[in-house]
């Protein structure tokens, strides 16, 4: 009992210390089946911020899409009725670097570039084209120097910048509950 | 003092929060159960635990590397899994099919086009092209003789009528008449409930 009351105390003293993004606050709204997530105080150094969803607490989080910083709200429409969403968004650190080297093939371009980073999380390829907004192409394991990208006949030209990437303190995590159908 | 705080969290969550975790998934009234399967290599189809390969371009011929599960007739599954793409030069690869096996063949097959975009195959896209790299999670409701629903990453994105009969579900890697490999894909959290 004792040892228990000197963790509470300990947890007590420690809020608000560390994990959490000082002022970093994301809040969930439902509408019929539909989640809009809406955040704020999010880092200013970000080069993405990416969304996670999990269906568990404490379960897999997978990333339904890398943000420009700017951004402030999600929609993740139509969601399985009866099913609790759990949401985090996690700002990503990424300085920008030199463009890969690009060798155009078939369908697909062959990207190569060199691993000048230490401890990254990953590589973010970004794919630059001319009066659009930059956007992550693949997300790819640490260490990579090589990638190759396939392409829909409908794809522009672009250049392609390999932009290693750090994860930051994510938001407190919220969630919604979607009713049964 | 992090590490004491670490595992004094640890202590005093344990005394208020349950410790079993399930997915959530559609409507109550769900059976986890796990069905038997048997593995399918053809042609230049590799498996390897849950990775599956196809290594080959060939354009013809039945290449596959699929898990192949356990034939149901009656009552609704439920299927969930996350597939990422570990490498494509390949196109028109089904990554998951809910099959009748005394009907037609392949009722539902999803499968991914270059660049990501899925689709299911005869019918129209299911989903925009996922960035290469990600995790995507996949979820079938299959309620037999009424209807077959797709969640990719949660959100509804196909429905479609669906006959009484036999069916089972296969997943991994499989070259569709109009595709080709290759293709690495790697699934995860393989799951499947019944009611």
């Amino acid at each position: 009992m004792r040892i228990l009351f000197v963790c509470l105390l300990l947890l007590l003293a420690g809020c608000g210390s560390s994990g959490q993004q000082p002022g970093f606050q994301l809040q969930a709204s439902l509408v019929a089946d539909d989640v809009t997530l809406r955040w704020s105080g999010a880092p200013a150094d970000a080069a993405y911020l990416m969304v996670e969803y999990a269906t568990e607490e404490n379960g897999e989080y997978t990333i339904l899409g890398f943000l420009p910083p700017d951004r402030r709200e999600f929609q993740h429409p139509d969601l399985m009725p009866a099913t609790t969403f759990y949401y985090r968004v996690t700002p990503l650190t990424a300085p920008p670097g030199e463009p890969a080297v690009a060798r155009p093939r078939a369908n697909e371009i062959q990207l190569t570039w060199a691993d000048t980073s230490a401890d990254e999380d990953g590589y973010l390829l970004e794919r630059r084209r001319t009066g659009q907004p930059a956007e992550v192409a693949a997300y790819l394991d640490p260490n990579t120097t090589s990638f190759n990208l396939p392409l829909l006949p409908t794809d522009k030209p672009a250049t392609y910048y390999p932009r290693p990437f750090r994860r930051g303190t994510p938001s407190p995590v919220t969630h919604e509950t979607i009713p049964p159908a | 003092m992090k590490i004491l705080r670490t595992l004094c969290t640890a202590v005093v969550l344990g005394l208020v929060a349950p410790t079993a975790a399930h997915a959530q998934v559609e409507p109550g009234g769900w059976t986890s159960y796990s069905p038997s399967f048997t593995e399918q290599e053809r042609g230049c189809g590799q498996i390897d635990g849950l990775t599956f390969r196809l290594t080959c371009s060939t354009s013809s011929g039945d290449q596959r590397a699929e898990r192949r599960y356990a034939t149901y007739s009656s009552g609704t599954r439920q299927f969930e899994g996350s597939f990422r793409i570990t490498s494509m030069t390949g196109s028109r690869i089904s990554l998951k099919q809910t099959f009748n096996e005394s009907g037609s063949g392949p009722y539902f097959m999803l499968a991914v086009e270059n660049g990501g975009r899925l689709y299911r195959v005869g019918g129209d896209t299911i989903a925009g092209g996922a960035t290469v790299g990600t995790t995507v999670r996949v979820n079938t409701v299959h309620q037999v003789g009424s209807q077959h629903r797709t969640y990719i990453n949660g959100s509804l994105k196909h429905t479609m009528s669906s006959p009484g009969g036999s069916f089972y579900d296969k997943f991994g890697s499989y070259r569709t008449d109009s595709g080709a490999g290759p293709i690495q894909v790697q699934w995860s959290g393989v799951q499947f409930w019944r009611k």
